[in-house]
C-alpha cells in the first residue's frame, strides 16, 4: 500500500513538473539578450535589432523575463514578437533553460 | 577512531567533489577558446565581489571564465578574451548585476561620458559560447576596437553592406561584428 501511495505521488510530482506553464517576458536574442539594443544600430527599431542579429549573426530567439533566458523550441513564432513582451506557454526543461513552446501571445 | 575515520573520509569527500567541480568549471570555460590556444590559456573563477581566483595558469594572452547559469547568462555560458580586457570584464559584471536593462544602460551611458568606462584592449578577441547546453551552444566572436568609428577604420558602423561592421562605433564598446559569427 505505501508503495502505492509512493509510486502515486511521484507520479503526481513528475506530472506537474512537466505541465505547460506560461513565462512572461521579451523576446530578444541570445547573443544580446543583457544588451540594449537601441545602442547597436542594426535597424532603426529594437526589434529589427533583434531579428537582424538573429538572420545575420545566427543568434537565436530567446524569452528574457529580466533574470533568466529561456530558449525556445520554436523559433519561427517569435520573430513577429521580437523585442515585444510576451506570454509563452509551454513546458520549461529546467536543466537546459528551454520552453517546448505550445503558444506565443503578445502580453498587455 | 571511528569518529576520526569517517571525519577523514568526510573531508576527503568533498576534497574530491571541489576537485571534480573545478576541473569541469575549467572544461567549461576552455570550451569558449579556440582549439589550439586552449593549451595556453589561463581559466579563472569570478568571485561575488570582482576579484578573481586562478584555476588554471596559462601561458598564452588568453583568459577564460565559465558563467553558465549566471544572471542572464544561459545554462552553458563560457567566455574568452585577452588578459589585458580583465578590469575590463570586472567592470563589464558590475554593470551587469543590474537587472533592469535601461538602468544598466543608463549607467553604462553615464559611464562612458564621464570617461570612467573602461576601455578593452585594440584588437582583442572576444569569445563567447553560450547555449542550453555545450552540444548546442553557438559562438560569437567579435573584435574589441574601443573608439573606433567608420571614418578611423573605413568599416560601416550597420550591417546594412551584408559584411564586417562595427557595433557601438565611437564608443568604449565598438567591436566588429562579423556575419555568422
Amino acid at each position: 500500500m505505501k508503495l502505492l501511495v509512493v509510486s502515486l505521488l511521484a507520479v503526481a510530482a513528475l506530472s506537474a513538473a512537466q505541465a505547460p506553464q506560461t513565462f512572461t517576458g521579451i523576446i530578444t536574442d541570445n547573443m544580446c539578450a543583457k544588451g540594449s539594443h537601441a545602442q547597436m544600430r542594426m535597424g532603426p527599431t529594437d526589434a529589427d535589432c533583434v531579428t537582424a542579429c538573429v538572420r545575420a549573426h545566427d543568434a537565436t530567439y530567446v524569452l528574457s523575463d529580466g533574470k533568466e533566458v529561456y530558449t525556445l523550441s520554436d523559433q519561427r513564432t517569435p520573430e513577429k514578437f521580437a523585442a515585444q513582451k510576451v506570454n509563452v506557454t509551454g513546458t520549461l526543461d529546467a536543466k537546459t533553460k528551454t520552453i517546448k513552446v505550445d503558444s506565443i501571445t503578445a502580453a498587455k | 577512531m571511528t569518529r576520526i575515520v569517517l571525519v577523514v573520509l568526510g573531508v576527503l569527500a568533498v576534497s574530491v567533489s571541489a576537485l571534480a567541480q573545478t576541473a569541469e568549471s575549467i572544461d567549461r570555460a576552455l570550451a569558449a577558446a579556440p582549439r589550439n590556444m586552449r593549451e595556453g590559456a589561463t581559466v579563472i573563477k569570478w568571485n561575488p565581489d570582482y576579484t578573481y581566483e586562478t584555476l588554471k595558469k596559462g601561458t598564452n594572452r588568453l583568459f577564460c571564465f565559465d558563467r553558465s547559469g549566471e544572471p542572464g547568462e544561459q545554462p552553458f555560458a563560457a567566455q574568452c578574451t585577452s588578459v589585458g580586457n580583465l578590469e575590463r570584464v570586472a567592470q563589464n559584471r558590475r554593470f551587469e548585476t543590474e537587472q533592469d536593462t535601461k538602468k544598466r544602460q543608463a549607467m553604462l551611458d553615464a559611464a562612458e561620458a564621464s570617461g570612467t568606462r573602461l576601455k578593452p584592449e585594440y584588437g582583442s578577441v572576444f569569445y563567447s559560447l553560450s547555449g542550453p547546453d555545450q552540444a548546442t551552444a553557438r559562438l560569437h566572436v567579435t573584435i574589441a576596437v574601443p573608439g573606433a568609428t567608420s571614418q578611423s577604420t573605413g568599416l560601416p558602423d550597420n550591417p546594412k553592406q551584408g559584411g564586417s561592421w562595427i557595433m557601438n562605433a565611437g564608443t568604449t564598446t565598438a567591436h566588429i561584428m562579423t556575419p555568422g559569427q
